[in-house]
């Protein structure tokens, strides 16, 4: 009986529950959730996936501790994204800066036209693993709230509003911010076209 | 995507792709790990104790917590547990445990909380006491109110939901 009820509970209802200590309610949420939270990080940090599992395990484990505390002022998932950005903003403050490395892009964009002069008909999984390199690369150009931004608004779908409670701004900043980081991506992305 | 805005040109949303399905692979491969960890770390917690024939035993307040919204879950029907408030004495004897329900809407208030009064004694009574009856634990439910009410099951829906 409990296991069809944590199955189709809406997200509030098993954060309640998990609030109360229903360990399978937590697992049910986590099950929906990680998965978008731990994207996220990955893309924020650049796509090591260390620094992600590190940011979003943090993340889940504060979750976990406060739940009970959550008193659905917001969505959910802003909430929990809330707790993830918060992460992530923290190890990047902790890193050293990584230097953009226009070289490697350059390069990708050579190798990938070179390919694409070569075999016309090349593996769709490598092809496919060049754009993910190319984006990755990319959005690390991007300053940081225009790449959350993004990320969030078209990775994750969240809307303006959500965005600014999770970067703490206003959705006008978010409009704009998410305004800037389409336009670059489209130019830095046009070779690929 | 908001609905005013333009489509992204297609190697761009082609890219996006690829990136949101390579973070989603990543995720499933350590989310065991990560759910793990997580639950490994308790929550903050005051101890209750309970009283056995030779000894003593602590529970924390969670226990308290998950076991009482559990058997409300599982026994009376058309409720669910919104939060509760466990208090104990200064030598950690259960004290007072404050109840708030959900309802379903249409279910019969006063039966519905008659029995709810029902189920959470029995739960504290046989989590705190000893199962031979050696030691006489006296529950007296004092307090417990519906807050609120749900459309559906409380079990799968909150009042925030609609």
């Amino acid at each position: 009986m409990l296991d069809t009820a944590t199955a189709t509970a809406t997200d509030r209802a098993l954060a309640r529950r998990a609030g109360l200590g229903e360990v399978e309610a937590f697992e049910e949420l986590f099950g929906r959730l990680f998965s978008s939270t731990f994207r996220y990080a990955l893309h924020m940090l650049d796509g090591d996936d260390g620094l992600a599992q590190d940011a979003t395990q943090e993340a889940w484990v504060k979750v976990w501790l406060h739940l009970r505390e959550f008193e659905g002022r917001s969505q959910l998932r802003t909430w929990i994204f809330t707790i993830v950005a918060r992460e992530v903003l923290d190890l990047r403050r902790r890193r050293r800066p990584v230097v953009v490395d226009h070289e490697a892009l350059q390069a990708l964009e050579s190798a990938r036209q070179d390919e694409w002069r070569l075999t016309a008909s090349a593996e769709r999984g490598a092809l496919d693993e060049e754009l993910r390199a190319a984006l990755t690369l990319a959005l690390s150009e991007l300053p940081w709230r225009q790449r959350a931004s993004w990320l969030l608004s078209t990775v994750e779908g969240l809307t303006y509003v959500e965005i600014a409670r999770v970067l703490d701004t206003t959705p006008t900043v978010v409009r704009g911010q998410l305004h800037r980081a389409r336009r670059a991506l489209e130019i830095r992305m046009e070779p690929w076209r | 995507m908001n609905s005013h805005e333009r489509a992204a040109p297609a190697h761009l949303a082609a890219a996006t792709r690829v990136l949101a399905d390579h973070g989603r692979v990543r995720a499933l491969e350590v989310s065991g790990d990560v759910l793990a960890h997580v639950m490994t770390r308790p929550r903050r917690s005051m101890p209750v104790r309970a009283r056995l024939p030779h000894d003593r035993v602590h529970v924390s307040e969670q226990v308290v917590t998950a076991v009482v919204s559990r058997a409300v879950a599982h026994r009376a029907q058309g409720l669910s547990v919104a939060r509760m408030v466990v208090t104990s004495t200064s030598d950690e004897r259960l004290d007072r445990v404050v109840v708030e329900l959900i309802a379903q809407y249409g279910t019969d208030l006063v039966a519905a909380t008659a029995l709810a009064h029902r189920v959470v004694a029995t739960a504290l009574r046989d989590l705190v006491a000893p199962a031979d009856d050696s030691v006489q634990v006296t529950v007296v439910p004092t307090h417990l109110h519906v807050g609120d009410v749900t459309i559906g099951d409380p079990q799968l829906s909150d009042p925030s939901d609609h």
